[in-house]
């Protein structure tokens, strides 16, 4: 009991203390420099917003974390193929992994169109974005703990004679695990950015929308107060998504970190 | 477990890397079925390469490398690491077990021939279930060994494997290394800088020079067996390290 009440003490009161102050600098300031409603929204507007189109909200929020699962999932399991694949030959790669990279870099803005063109208007489209932001932090910390397995531990292998399929299995396998968890973490925030740029261009057509749908509408319409709500659900669903994968990770595989 | 022994023969064996830095070169070397011999060295000198040729690790660049009359096979060597080199993510029982593993020997066979290893190297059966991490570093290389012996070698190449530990699990070690050896008989080759754990453990010594090495120097060591701690202390022993000492010092000027 005595440790619960420290935990509030130090690390839960705090940052509500300190977004309290925040909330109240940012009322006291609007007041001040009367900063016009549709520039700036009032706390009050926006906890009004969260009240009266609950519903609404709860349901992109819903479709948009949807998305954004479907998507990371889609990344862990494809990018962990991916590694794996570039694990058993430098020469594969050397070839593939500068292509790798253009996941990272490419302009999801650009290639959206294509992508509705690809998979259609729909729910399909922004998981599409959503993985193609996510997969690449999962592909390159993967690959980068498949070949860094020590070579003491390669070469227990080599003195036991090893089959290509063992050593994959027993020790490149676990021993990325961890990097798979980085990975993962990086690519929860991803996948969330990814699934609101997919609202943002494809939508869900007929079926609903999304959070990402709900800013760019609110945003042409100056309706600042539901902007920002929003905008703190689609953060709150990130950090929602971070958490849970991080809580899962600590779960499963502490006796994995520990070297 | 019964164990069979092996002579080990190399003959004008060097090892040249490809970056052209020659580190063995013309060792000859016999090693007798049932022999313990220890490699003395000046640090970095090659002692480690030699054994990892024997190990079948290292492939030597020039002369050759029999261990009896079969060119060297992992099958029945066993090689202990300077670090315990264990799967962080297994426990001692599943880090014992991993050489039957890979071998694909049925998982009954695993669990009886793990279990024996680990009460063979002196752990708790309570141990099995411990991760590495949760070990000490004695512990550790007794795990390590216990999945060196788990597969029955016929040749057991051991790297520096204690030179991380404290003295007194040290001596423990060597002690319970040489009781084990008795018990079971393997050809073993110990590679090691500490030179009373050399003259205790062994029937010979051999030292190297600096790199490239070669052998310079060979001790005899007849001490009665079984030897036990109180060893340590006599005169004759002390005699014995001061001379391997003397030569030690020779190959490092």
């Amino acid at each position: 009991m005595k440790q619960f009440a420290r935990v509030v003490l130090t690390r839960v009161a705090p940052p509500l203390i300190a977004s309290a102050v925040f909330v109240g600098l940012w009322a006291v300031a609007i007041q001040l420099f009367q900063v016009k409603s549709f520039l700036a929204p009032m706390p009050g507007d926006v906890w009004r917003v969260f009240v009266r189109e609950r519903e609404t909200l709860w349901h992109a929020c819903w479709l948009t974390g949807q998305a954004a699962v479907f998507g990371l999932l889609l990344s862990v399991v494809c990018g962990f193929v991916v590694a794996a694949v570039f694990s058993q030959s430098k020469i594969v790669r050397y070839s593939l992994y500068p292509y790798a990279i253009f996941l990272q870099t490419v302009p999801i803005v650009a290639i959206a169109p294509l992508l509705v063109m690809w998979f259609g208007y729909g729910g399909s489209g922004v998981i599409a974005v959503a993985f193609i932001l996510s997969v690449f932090p999962i592909i390159a910390n993967v690959t980068e703990g498949m070949t860094s397995v020590p070579r003491s531990l390669h070469e227990l292998f080599d003195l036991n004679r090893a089959s290509r399929w063992q050593r994959f299995t027993k020790l490149q396998v676990p021993y990325s695990l961890p990097y798979l968890v980085t990975g993962v973490r990086t690519s929860s925030g991803l996948s969330v950015i990814g699934a609101i740029v997919g609202e943002f261009f494809v939508g869900y057509g007929g079926d609903g929308f999304g959070l990402g749908y709900l800013i760019r509408v609110t945003a042409e319409r100056f309706q600042t107060d539901q902007l920002f709500a929003a905008v703190i659900l689609s953060t709150l669903l990130g950090v929602m998504i971070f958490a849970v994968v991080s809580f899962v990770a600590e779960k499963c595989l502490s006796r994995f970190r520990a070297i | 477990m019964t164990s069979l022994s092996r002579r080990i023969i190399a003959q004008r064996l060097g090892v040249t890397f490809p970056e052209g830095q020659t580190t063995l070169s013309e060792i000859d070397f016999r090693g007798d079925p049932g022999e313990f011999v220890s490699i003395l060295g000046p640090s970095g000198c090659g002692k480690s390469t030699f054994l990892r040729c024997v190990a079948g690790l290292q492939k030597p660049t020039t002369g050759s490398l029999l261990c009896e009359d079969e060119e060297p096979s992992a099958s029945r060597i066993a090689f202990v690491f300077q670090d315990p080199n264990l799967l962080p993510w297994r426990n001692v029982h599943q880090n014992v077990g991993l050489p039957l593993e890979l071998e694909r020997q049925s998982s009954e066979q695993i669990a009886v021939r793990a279990t024996d290893a680990i009460q063979l190297v002196g752990l708790e059966q309570n141990d099995s279930s411990k991760l590495p991490h949760m070990l000490s570093g004695g512990m550790r290389m007794r795990v390590s060994l216990a999945r060196a012996l788990v597969t029955d070698p016929h040749v057991l190449l051991l790297d520096e494997p204690f030179a991380a530990l404290d003295e007194i699990s040290r001596q423990m070690l060597n002690e319970e290394l040489l009781r084990l050896w008795q018990q079971q008989g393997w050809t073993t080759l110990f590679v090691t800088h500490n030179v009373t754990e050399a003259v205790f453990l062994s029937q010979r010594v051999i030292v190297m020079s600096r790199r490239p090495a070669t052998i310079i120097d060979e001790f005899t060591i007849d001490f009665d067996q079984p030897r036990d701690a109180e060893l340590r202390g006599t005169p004759a022993f002390a005699e014995t390290t001061r001379r391997v000492s003397a030569a030690l010092r020779g190959a490092m000027s």
